[in-house]
């Protein structure tokens, strides 16, 4: 399904003259009643529930704000560039993507949501430079966004890489995980190619040997030596004797977030490396990322 | 019945070679036959002996319960606790104390519990853990030959020859005790000179609270009861008529009861791999029977014996021992079976009990021989190992072929006063 499919010309409002966030609301629920025959209450405390949890402003001007109504059974976009720039929470934001879906969510919502952020950031000037709702309804149509077609990672990992390489000793892991404050690096080797990943667990099991583990329990144990002897160990071992080999907890960078979510659900898993072709690092995705740039775009 | 023969002998050197996991070379060595028409899918099912699929199963649902209320931890710890941390009593105990375990549960459990404590207690005393480690090998299997439960080439033979639990109680067990106190001497003139430890390493072992390891005294008491039920079961299971494997199954479905077990999660726990194993050779030896090649080897050997259940016992028990040391005991055995059965059917099943006896006797203690003598060796040798305490297979064979070549000696003596 296209972005622009779900667009109409009259939910597109070029130079709206109004002055606060307050009448822009009231004036998109009634649009929206006008046509849909929803209730502007409903409409109204939708916005204003998901405002509670924080705006959503771009610095370029840009706002996105969006609700969902128990059982609508649709997606509704409402586009609004207002004639001033309206005050909000110390912001200002003169254009406005409005989105409603129904409290579980239509499946292109996400999307949608997340297209939307892509054409502030990509496509602002050229939005902005559209002069009236025509134009901005066959500008979208020409970037022709697919929003069935889930996002890809490489859309929303952070630029930043930090591994470690196999011949790295304990403690200089666990010197940068406290650097970073991260507690799980992929391994690497001398050519950045991912070998398998090292976290906290891994670097523990130095102060707690296989035979321990095997036991039901240490807790009749008021010392032990393993873990009193910690230190040194962290000191003669390397990155090689402990780290986690594996090939399947990693994710291509062109992959895309809903292979992503998949596996997280799936395997139980928090964090997946991302490679790219060539099996080199480009960076680390975590559920967080999900929970930042999806569920709560 | 030549292919019979070869897809038996390709499976076992397949088996003996480990390079395939030996389950699937079982399996598959059983599917053959079934896909040859060697036998029918109904006479294959026959040879399954379910006696000793569901003892096996049951045994391992009732130890996966028993284990996770941490007594048998409690108990090895309270042991190091008594003796004072005074390492060779501590070995010798915990010495003792696997063979007593390995006779009332299977021995890969006995030494997955008993192992990692040794290597704990080990550590804080600052010894190696290699003659605890050591001990417990040949404890595991020596312990495993005193009962009918205690190794799966015993609930083979118990089940086949009608053998009740009280039956090696009364044939085995007087052996057993001569063995232990004889290995315990070795131990003293080996490794009791040897062991010293600090009084501050010692100290660290009296402060442990072993009390805090029963963390579910509700689910412990429970499971001693129902398992002193289960061990008086086996003992009259031979009076009352019943087998062995009713007795453990009904255990074990009573205290999934009473325990409030999630039964998923203990059956989850059992080791399908070997139960699978034992069905596929069950499967494969009992085409050897139907095709009659067991009752052509059974007719030459009793050729070259002639019927002389003196000499067969005493070729039996080295045979074995040494086959043993070298291949996993329980094909063996599955084999040998049958092949004694028929000898049975000519000398009559009374004259041939003190066989049955060699047999046990040479398949368990053989796995003393190498390292890869028994899977417990194996798991061990990997433990201590994982613990940057490596046992090579040169070393192990230093203790395991005198010693082994030691117990199978008064085994010898043993049967030939007893029986003969």
């Amino acid at each position: 399904m296209k972005l622009h499919h779900l667009l109409q010309t009259d939910l597109i409002f070029y130079d709206y003259d109004i002055k606060s966030l307050d009448e822009l609301y009231n004036a998109i629920a009634e649009k929206i009643y006008d046509k849909f025959n929803i209730n502007e209450d409903k409409i109204l405390k939708a916005f204003r529930e998901r405002e509670n949890l924080g705006y959503s402003i771009f610095s370029n001007g840009t706002m996105i704000p969006h609700g969902r109504i128990e059982n609508l059974d649709d997606l509704i976009i409402v586009i609004v560039k207002t004639k001033n720039p309206l005050e909000i929470s110390n912001q200002k934001a003169d254009l406005f993507y409005c989105i409603l879906t129904s409290n579980i969510g239509s499946n292109c919502y996400l999307k949608t949501l997340a297209s939307f952020a892509r054409i502030s950031h990509e496509y602002d000037a050229e939005i902005r430079s559209k002069s009236n709702a025509n134009e901005i309804l066959d500008f979208i149509t020409e970037l022709n966004i697919d929003i069935v077609s889930p996002i890809k990672i490489k859309d929303i990992i952070s630029g930043k890489v930090v591994t470690v390489n196999i011949e790295d000793t304990i403690a200089s892991v666990s010197d940068k995980m406290k650097k970073y404050n991260m507690i799980f690096f992929p391994v690497v080797d001398d050519e950045g190619k991912y070998l398998g990943q090292i976290n906290v667990l891994d670097v523990l099991e130095l102060a707690y040997p296989q035979y321990v583990l095997m036991m039901t329990d240490i807790n009749f144990l008021s010392n032990f030596r393993a873990f009193e002897e910690f230190q040194n160990q962290e000191l003669t071992t390397k990155v090689k004797d402990l780290y986690t080999k594996s090939s399947d907890k990693t994710i291509n960078v062109n992959a895309n977030i809903v292979e992503f979510g998949y596996i997280l659900v799936k395997r139980h898993w928090h964090h997946l490396t991302v490679v790219d072709d060539e099996n080199k690092v480009v960076g680390i995705i975590s559920s967080r990322t999900i929970l930042q740039n999806i569920l709560r775009g | 019945m030549y292919i019979a023969g070869t897809i038996f002998i390709l499976s076992y050197v397949f088996i003996a070679s480990e390079k395939i996991n030996k389950t699937i070379v079982a399996l598959l060595g059983a599917s053959l036959m079934l896909l040859f028409h060697i036998i029918s899918q109904d006479k294959a099912f026959e040879h399954v002996d379910m006696n000793v699929i569901s003892l096996l199963i049951s045994m391992m649902v009732l130890v996966k319960i028993v284990e996770q209320t941490g007594v048998f931890e409690f108990i090895a710890i309270k042991i190091a606790k008594l003796v004072k941390g005074d390492p060779f009593k501590i070995m010798v105990f915990l010495f003792l104390l696997t063979a007593f375990f390995s006779a009332m549960l299977d021995n890969i459990t006995t030494v997955l519990l008993i192992a990692p404590v040794s290597i704990l207690l080990a550590g804080e005393l600052k010894i190696s853990p290699i003659p605890f480690l050591l001990s417990q090998i040949f404890a595991s299997n020596i312990g495993g030959t005193s009962t009918l439960i205690g190794d799966p080439p015993n609930i083979m033979i118990g089940s086949a020859a009608g053998l009740s639990f009280m039956d090696f109680v009364f044939n085995l067990v007087p052996l057993i005790i001569i063995l232990l106190i004889f290995l315990s001497l070795t131990f003293y003139f080996l490794f009791g000179k040897k062991m010293k430890v600090s009084n501050e390493n010692r100290a660290r072992i009296m402060a442990f609270d072993e009390k805090k390891l029963i963390k579910n005294p509700v689910l412990l008491h429970k499971s001693l009861i129902v398992m002193t039920f289960v061990i008086i079961g086996f003992g009259i299971h031979g009076f009352v008529d019943l087998e062995a494997a009713t007795i453990a199954m009904t255990g074990a479905s009573i205290l999934i009861i009473v325990g409030k077990i999630d039964p998923d999660t203990v059956f989850k726990e059992v080791e399908w791999g070997s139960i699978f194993f034992f069905t596929g050779l069950f499967i494969m030896v009992g085409t050897l029977v139907e095709t009659g090649i067991i009752g052509i080897i059974s007719k030459k050997m009793l050729d070259f014996t002639h019927g002389d259940v003196k000499f067969t016992a005493k070729i039996l028990l080295w045979f074995s021992g040494g086959f043993s040391a070298i291949v996993d005991n329980i094909p063996f055995v599955a084999t040998m079976i049958p092949l004694i059965q028929d000898m049975g059917t000519h000398l009559g099943t009374h004259a041939i009990k003190p066989l049955w006896w060699a047999l046990s006797l040479g398949a368990c203690l053989g796995g003393n021989g190498t390292l890869i003598g028994a899977s417990a060796n194996v798991i061990i040798a990997n433990m201590a190992a994982k613990s940057g305490n490596k046992i090579s297979f040169l070393d192990f064979l230093k203790y395991g072929v005198p010693i082994t070549l030691m117990t199978l000696l008064i085994s010898y003596f043993y049967i030939l006063i007893r029986y003969f």
